[in-house]
């Protein structure tokens, strides 16, 4: 298993490192680390998201606040306690972490709809939480002031930009390996038939857990460094809809339950989303995504990556059994 | 103190009326044809917006203007849900497909958000009326008829549903339908027909929530998303498909509202309906009514 990880992991994770410094240093640029980092952050929500939603079939809406609490208790350490950015990470996965494990708790009892109606509240009860606590900035947020850049960056958004690319390869790389263990078959199972998965010696309840846990501290983690990168963190945006809604549609048009279909949606999605923001307008760019989703689910339901393996045919149900 | 109570109590019960019509709908469609339609509180806020826009140019009356726009709202429930089967429903099993249509909805929602601000811009919108200053004494209660009038409006709604779902013979096959379709087409029914019809209701009901909202505050094309949470946690308190439930949730929630603006603060109301809904599904998933 070690020898699995160090294999998965580690190298691969020094090869990304290099090939982002290299990046760094060879573009200038800094409009392109923007448009980066949104991407790469895409990509890590979108992993984080398909853990859950697209291995056990629980979908969730309440990314945002997963990722808020990440990027909250990120600032809050690294402000008032000015911790090293490594623990703050940490810290910020462990919480969001424990929030995963409510929702997986809330798993046990309710699934469908139900589940994904909760998860938006919960999210939205941590936005009231914060818009209620002066120690967590309120309703003003908090303003940041990027620290100087240091070398070998010219300029800290460099940094950020190699921070959420190793973010983002580490979310698709445990993705991958849960994908490929025999962890991500249970999940498969569970999405399949939760009852069948039981009798057959699912530990369904602990996986459900460790589902939710795994997904939601990944995207705490992913919000650690945005704090950083947007410079003004306030409750309304980071924890709207809007930020999670992209991610999981990302997954969508990328194809669920599959490791490197966020990857592919949520390039294609940003890219779309970045041009249709510079060239038309913002709200014309949630029109597209809007029907981006509509047409993916109607007419691929597993996305580029359904479309590239060919075909399934779906199965249909005999006439007289449609209803 | 005892009155500031009692207007509290008051005021919340007027709200609760006008949060149950925009429940109610929702209860429909997702409690009776198993369709999570969280598109819902967006298209009630697109009925807030048709009404202000005939208000505006029409100088119609929100209350009539709201009539005006009902049989576009279920003509185009109808169509949507004829579609909805015919490429979506008919192809998936049940559980994948719910999970799909949600995010399916979602994508809905979005679209509704984006046109109302390209069209009508971010700005809030309100109409008023004659009657919207107008408030009547009781005593100490003081009741203002902005709130009053669409609470008598949900109030005949929830009624007319009642009776609707109960006493008619669509009515009730619409209720054969939801309950099991298969012996429902046995005795002769169209369940594809029926569950038209019922998609066709709910969004009514859905454009004339979206009169009174506009009536009862300004309206903005972001409070669709606002407004999912406390929609989804009062149908669901009222136990998916029963007028009256989702009448007596509506209340309850809209007490707690009220009861939480007066007394712990203005910015916890939001959070309210959300920490209702997650003890509802911790402690009793099926609501407080179901049947």
């Amino acid at each position: 298993m070690m020898k699995k990880v160090s294999f998965e992991l580690i190298i691969p994770g020094i090869i990304v490192a290099c090939i982002g410094l290299l990046i760094a240093k060879l573009v200038s640029g800094i409009y392109f680390f923007y448009v980066c980092y949104a991407i790469l952050q895409m990509i890590a929500l979108a992993a984080a998201w398909n853990i859950l939603g697209g291995y056990t079939g629980y979908v969730n809406f309440g990314i945002g606040g997963f990722f808020a609490a990440g990027a909250y208790t990120s600032i809050v350490l690294l402000k008032y306690y000015e911790v090293n950015f490594l623990v703050a990470i940490l810290a910020a996965g462990t919480v969001s972490g424990i929030l995963g494990l409510l929702i997986g708790y809330l798993s046990i009892r309710v699934r469908g709809i139900y589940f994904s109606i909760s998860t938006i509240a919960v999210s939205t009860i941590l936005q009231m939480v914060v818009l209620n606590t002066p120690f967590l900035g309120g309703a003003k947020g908090f303003k940041i002031i990027r620290p100087p850049a240091f070398p070998p960056f010219s300029n800290y958004i460099e940094f950020l930009f190699l921070l959420i690319l190793l973010i983002s390869f580490f979310a698709v790389a445990v993705s991958r390996l849960i994908e490929k263990s025999w962890i991500g078959r249970s999940f498969l199972a569970i999405k399949d038939s939760e009852q069948a998965a039981e009798t057959s010696g699912v530990a369904t309840l602990k996986l459900k857990i460790l589902a939710t846990v795994v997904s939601c501290a990944l995207m705490g983690i992913a919000g650690a460094p945005y704090p950083y990168f947007i410079t003004l963190l306030e409750p309304y945006s980071a924890m709207g809809l809007t930020l999670g809604t992209y991610a999981f549609a990302a997954v969508f048009v990328g194809g669920r339950g599959c490791w490197f279909g966020p990857i592919i949606g949520a390039v294609l999605l940003g890219g779309l989303q970045q041009s249709v923001t510079v060239m038309i307008s913002s709200e014309w760019n949630i029109l597209v995504v809007g029907l981006v989703i509509i047409a993916f689910v109607l007419l691929a339901p597993n996305g580029v990556v359904g479309l590239l393996k060919g075909r399934k045919k779906p199965v249909l149900l005999k006439k007289k059994d449609r209803v | 103190m005892i009155d500031v109570i009692l207007n509290t109590i008051v005021s919340g019960i007027l709200i609760g009326g006008f949060y149950a019509a925009c429940a109610i709908g929702l209860s429909i469609s997702f409690g009776m044809l198993r369709i999570p339609n969280i598109a819902h509180p967006g298209f009630i806020i697109a009925g807030g917006f048709l009404t202000y826009y005939f208000n505006k140019t029409f100088g119609l009356d929100p209350l009539l203007a709201g009539l005006l726009i009902i049989p576009i709202f279920f003509a185009f429930g109808f169509l949507l849900y004829r579609g909805y089967n015919r490429f979506f429903e008919s192809k998936r099993d049940e559980r994948e497909g719910q999970m799909s249509a949600l995010v399916l909805f979602f994508g809905v929602l979005m679209i509704i958000e984006a046109l109302l601000s390209v069209t009508f811009g971010v700005d809030f919108r309100t109409v008023t009326t004659p009657w919207s200053s107008i408030v009547l004494h009781f005593g100490s209660v003081g009741i203002c008829l902005r709130m009053a009038v669409p609470f008598l409006c949900s109030v005949l709604m929830v009624c007319i549903l009642y009776l609707y779902f109960s006493k008619t013979y669509l009515g009730l096959v619409i209720q054969a339908v939801a309950q099991d379709s298969m012996a429902a087409t046995l005795i002769g029914s169209d369940p594809r027909f029926a569950k038209s019809i019922a998609f066709g209701i709910s969004f009514s009901t859905a454009a004339y929530a979206g009169t009174l909202f506009v009536c009862l505050v300004p309206v903005e094309p972001s409070l669709g998303m606002q407004f999912l949470g406390r929609v989804f946690s009062i149908a669901i308190l009222g136990g998916l498909g029963s007028p009256l439930g989702t009448a007596v949730a509506g209340l309850i929630v809209g007490i707690t509202e009220s009861l939480t603006t007066a007394y712990i603060g203005s910015s916890w109301t939001l959070a309210v309906s959300f920490i209702l809904l997650l003890i509802i599904i911790a402690v009793k998933p099926t609501g407080l009514f179901r049947r």
